[in-house]
């Protein structure tokens, strides 16, 4: 048994059951009566309590156990729900968030004095909770069920003991035996389970050693303190794995993973199910079940990120792998090849597509957390704010999720400490009192739109003017579009905050939050009414891994173009080169998309009697044409960095090896565009008039 | 075919040893007989030492059987759910 993969397992697990805790307690305070909240965040801190009862961490049990009895006292309706309660409840997920960031590999806690400080604090205030409901000196509520049960004691609770001595320990003269006879003096023992998973084969077995271990199910009024006693002389040698009956009933991969005698285990489980399961098990009223929330958890398995990515870049080998397997057998001719190849390529395309799914997750996971953010800063400003979150199940590359949190964090704090006003600002001008901030994904082509909308007062431009020609961000607004002075917030040191709070406002982070975006090869814009509120708009590509494309032949060079960007592919007539070259529009329909030449941009020259085509190309609203030499087809492209020397290189987003072994560089066609706009005027222009610019 | 085993009177940690030395089921042996008669003192080695021939018994398909067990003896037996014949600890 790798006891490290189960501490770290018990870390992992903690953190989601923290999430789900915090998710049920939030919604408390808008459901108070809502009694599955209370059963969602009980299981939650109970799971804690006993998956680090295992590993010793008595902080840890002590801290949740005090959370569960509040949370036990508000199931019974011994306490009602109140803000006071629920704050300090909410306070203690993160006081347990900070004794579990705080453990380290050798499962001790190195806690510093402010946490401890906090601990005793905490505990203090849960324990007055509900004490003052109980003053009888119990801290678990007693049922029914517990007392017709002739192996319950009223004082007693069930707990389950796992023990492995060390091999030597009949030689140092210590008798398990003897240990479980004192054991059995101070509790009342049930029954010994002997484990012999690790008992040697005749062969190997040395009589003085020792190989069993035992697992015992006992009652006991302090279970911990009990074991302690008992096992006082072999505590270091020996491992012990103490927990309550009912927590090792409920879902505890830690624990149950001691077994790897899948027999005996299923033995343990049978006992302790017909023994204490139905006494034990909180039960929920039916009529407050909500089975599509927790209770229909999906079929999942955890898998080490590193693993995922070993698998995402040897997907991305075998894609070159099978381009260059492509044109030899194209170029052997052989029909037979070359029809298997397409079966082949069909399947790699399909075990591509799989294998990046599976780094794909829901944004809704970075949004969720922002109920807390919320409620939290909009308590501290004095504001009202209402959440809503669309797109939550919109998907992308988990190292995006990831990395967004921060820069979305920034743009939320923003939005609640500049964007929205006061509750007596809103009145007075005539908005509902409870501030509104959006936070909302969709699919756009070949990328996700995250958007940050917020109903408040809206972006001043004389504030924003003032502010920048003030830090000599600007000389004048002269020649400066409502856009442009919007942008001028995302420059560095930009700040239109009054003072300074703890909160935002201190001129260093609307420039970071750019900077994190173009580092995920992003792009965040910003609109806003004075008045009416603000949104920001982040747009991210899909995935960092590979891309479906289209080969174009530029002069002597081959370029990459995301497939997802390219609307329209159009032949373009040789005889009007010419213009190409210059800043030209294309009729396209009823629109005029301006042209961009790639031959001018990447400085190719054009041989004498070439062939033109145009991709039409989508930018967010904006349609471009691209002109290239020809369009060699789909290619499936694996994305390799430039490195660190071309970071600061705007308009690519990678190279790609194709099946000859030559290097294409792959265009991010957005950051191209915004790249060359400056030298090509006519690209922000997307509404000329038909006579203005050149058919085809 | 049946055997009979017969155990000292310790099945403790300092004659256990010695004790494995001694059991061995003989060749095309369908049946075997653990005596306890003697026996009047056994410990967790002692304990570990009757889970193997239960063990070797089972993968041999021999049928083990422990006979003339003292009370005590019973009692620390039957708390390990030792022995095919005692009942669990119920």
């Amino acid at each position: 048994m790798d006891v490290s993969a189960a501490f770290h397992t018990f870390i992992e697990e903690s953190a989601e059951l923290l999430i789900e805790y915090e998710e049920a307690m939030l919604a408390l305070e808008s459901n108070p009566d809502d009694q599955e909240l209370l059963h969602q965040a009980f299981r939650a801190a109970h799971t804690i309590k006993g998956s680090a009862g295992l590993f010793g961490l008595d902080v840890l049990v002590d801290f949740t156990h005090h959370l569960e009895s509040v949370l036990d006292a508000l199931r019974d309706q011994q306490l009602t729900v109140s803000e006071t309660i629920l704050s300090c409840l909410i306070e203690s997920k993160d006081h347990v968030k900070d004794l579990l960031d705080h453990l380290s590999e050798d499962f001790e806690g190195h806690y510093s004095e402010s946490v401890m400080e906090n601990h005793s604090r905490l505990t203090q205030k849960l324990a007055s909770f509900y004490q003052r409901e109980k003053p009888i000196q119990e801290t678990e509520t007693e049922t029914e069920t517990d007392k017709d049960n002739p192996l319950m004691s009223p004082e007693k609770k069930p707990w389950i003991l796992y023990s492995k001595f060390a091999p030597d320990c009949l030689k140092d003269g210590f008798d398990p035996a003897a240990i479980f006879k004192y054991f059995s003096q101070q509790i009342t023992l049930h029954r010994i389970f002997v484990l012999e998973q690790d008992l040697r084969e005749d062969s190997q077995f040395d009589p003085e050693e020792f190989y069993l271990s035992f697992v015992l199910i006992f009652e006991a009024e302090d279970g911990p303190q009990a074991m302690k006693d008992a096992f006082d002389f072999v505590l270091d040698s020996t491992t012990l794995k103490l927990q309550r009956v009912e927590t090792a009933l409920i879902h505890n991969t830690a624990f149950w993973s001691l077994f790897s005698d899948n027999q005996i285990r299923q033995s343990i489980e049978s006992y302790l199910n017909m023994h204490y399961a139905k006494q034990l098990a909180p039960q929920p009223p039916v009529e407050h079940s909500k089975p599509e929330q927790k209770g229909a958890r999906k079929s999942t398995i955890k898998v080490d990120a590193l693993k995922l990515d070993t698998l995402i870049d040897l997907v991305g080998e075998m894609v070159i792998a099978g381009a260059s397997t492509r044109l030899r057998i194209h170029q052997s001719g052989d029909e037979r090849l070359i029809e298997a190849m397409n079966t082949l390529e069909q399947l790699l395309e399909d075990v591509r597509d799989s294998a990046l799914k599976l780094r794909m997750a829901p944004i809704g996971n970075v949004f969720s957390k922002f109920n807390r953010t919320i409620r939290d800063v909009s308590k501290k400003l004095g504001k009202q704010t209402q959440l809503v979150i669309q797109g939550g199940d919109v998907e992308l590359d988990k190292s995006f999720v990831e990395r967004l949190s921060d820069p979305l964090t920034h743009l939320v704090r923003n939005a609640l400490d500049h964007g929205l006003e006061t509750k007596e600002e809103r009145l007075a001008s005539g908005k509902p009192e409870a501030g509104i901030l959006t936070l909302k994904a969709s699919h756009e082509t070949g990328s996700i739109t995250i958007e940050v909308n917020d109903d408040g007062r809206g972006l001043s431009q004389e504030k924003i003017l003032s502010k920048a020609i003030e830090n000599g961000l600007i000389e004048s607004a002269d020649g400066l579009s409502p856009h442009d002075i919007w942008m001028l917030i995302f420059e560095p040191g930009f700040s239109t905050a009054q003072s300074v709070t703890d909160l935002s406002g201190r001129g260093v982070g609307m420039d970071v939050v750019k900077k994190n975006i173009d580092e995920l090869r992003g792009t965040i814009d910003v609109n806003s009414i004075e008045g009416e509120g603000t949104s920001f708009i982040i747009r991210m590509p899909l995935t960092l891994a590979i891309i479906d494309s289209f080969l174009v032949r530029v002069g002597t060079s081959v370029y990459a173009i995301p497939m997802d960007v390219v609307v329209e592919c159009i032949e373009f007539s040789p005889s009007l080169c010419t213009d190409v070259m210059n800043e030209a529009f294309i009729k396209l329909r009823d629109k005029s998309v301006p042209l961009l030449s790639l031959f001018h941009v990447f400085n190719e020259s054009i041989a004498e009697k070439a062939n033109f085509a145009v991709l039409i190309v989508r930018v967010g609203d904006n349609l471009f044409g691209l002109v290239v030499g020809e369009i060699l087809g789909e290619y499936q492209t694996v994305i390799k960095p430039l490195g660190n020397m071309f970071e600061s290189l705007k308009g690519l987003c990678g190279a790609t090896i194709l099946g000859g072994g030559e290097v294409a560089l792959i265009l991010d066609v957005a950051g191209l565009v915004d790249m060359v706009s400056g030298s090509y005027p006519h690209l922000t222009n997307q509404n000329l008039s038909i006579s203005e610019h050149l058919e085809l | 075919m049946q055997q009979k085993i017969n155990l000292p009177n310790e099945l403790t940690l300092p004659f256990i040893r010695e004790v494995y030395s001694d059991i061995h089921f003989q060749d095309g042996v369908e049946a075997c007989q653990l005596d306890f008669n003697l026996v009047e003192e056994i410990d967790s080695s002692g304990m570990q030492l009757m889970l193997l021939v239960m063990k070797k018994a089972r993968s041999k398909n021999i049928e083990l059987e422990f006979i003339n067990v003292s009370q005590g003896i019973e009692h620390f037996l039957k708390q390990f759910q030792l022995s095919p014949e005692f009942e669990p600890l119920e």
